[in-house]
């Protein structure tokens, strides 16, 4: 099966890695730009908060460019770039001793907040974000690494440490539950809403 | 996405779930292909699953850069921040 990093149209990442490796910081940079929105919105479903996630991104990439030289091959910069960002993600949580649970306290954030088209898609988008909360961590975790990331199937699987079949039975799993809980989200917004224009109507 | 729910079909909801193009083998997706066509509520469910990932992506990737990048750009970032490393 292809994998999206293994894909040819990716041989120019190779080029930037090998350049970097070799201490060209202007294509570490080049790596940076490329990522950094999709590592910070991978991280920011981990850790919940905006100022956490952009923290995290940083080190992720301070992280990467210190320890760039032990990449063997170049190939797997992405899924190596992923690990260290889910490590952190995993330290931030053990020095807690908890686990994501809400993304109430989500400080508006003004690389998020502009999403594109019409109210009600990011309103959608919103209550996504709600619904993703109630997933097992482990089953957002596959989820948000094949959607966010683009990973494969055979990639998460190597990131996660589990078996493919795992993997498509965490996914199946985790989008049955979520699409249960974006529709009670939904439903409940909607009463809500009627309730809101009742009241509206009786004064 | 709008009520009721489509109820998709037992055997096909775990395929249904895979909607990375290399995740199912050809013929895995041609036979699922094939059942979508003739199944609305499959076909529904997987037309929510893709919309799911636009919603996911728009709801969590920054849609500006971060401008992480350009602290990498001068000076060496050691002598930036040594305390991250």
């Amino acid at each position: 099966m292809s994998s999206s990093w293994d894909d040819p149209i990716n041989t120019s990442h190779v080029r930037l890695v090998r350049l970097a490796q070799a201490g060209n910081n202007e294509a570490f940079a080049s790596l940076v730009q490329n990522y950094e929105r999709e590592i910070y919105g991978y991280l920011l479903s981990q850790v919940g908060n905006s100022e956490d996630a952009y923290d995290y991104a940083q080190q992720t990439f301070f992280k990467a460019w210190r320890k760039l030289s032990t990449l063997d091959n170049p190939f797997c910069f992405k899924p190596w770039l992923y690990t260290i960002a889910r490590n952190l993600a995993y330290d931030h949580w053990r020095s807690r001793r908890t686990c994501l649970q809400s993304w109430e306290n989500l400080e508006v954030d003004d690389a998020i907040e502009s999403l594109p088209g019409p109210e009600e898609h990011a309103e959608k988008a919103e209550l996504i974000k709600m619904a993703l909360t109630e997933l097992p961590p482990k089953l957002r975790d596959c989820l948000l690494l094949q959607v966010v990331g683009g990973f494969s199937r055979h990639e998460v699987a190597k990131l996660v440490g589990i078996s493919e079949a795992s993997v498509g039975t965490y996914v199946s799993s985790a989008r049955k539950q979520l699409r249960t809980a974006y529709q009670h989200l939904e439903n409940e917004r909607g009463g809500q809403a009627d309730e809101s224009s009742k009241a509206h109507t009786l004064c | 996405m709008n009520h009721p729910r489509p109820i998709p079909c037992a055997e096909w909801e775990e395929k249904l779930a895979a909607t990375y193009p290399g995740d199912l083998l050809p013929t895995e997706r041609e036979e699922l292909n094939a059942h979508i066509a003739s199944c609305p509520a499959c076909e529904a469910v997987l037309a929510e699953y893709y919309e799911m990932d636009t919603l996911i992506r728009d709801a969590l990737i920054a849609k500006r850069s971060l401008q992480l990048w350009e602290i990498f750009l001068s000076p060496p970032p050691e002598q930036q921040s040594p305390d991250i490393l």
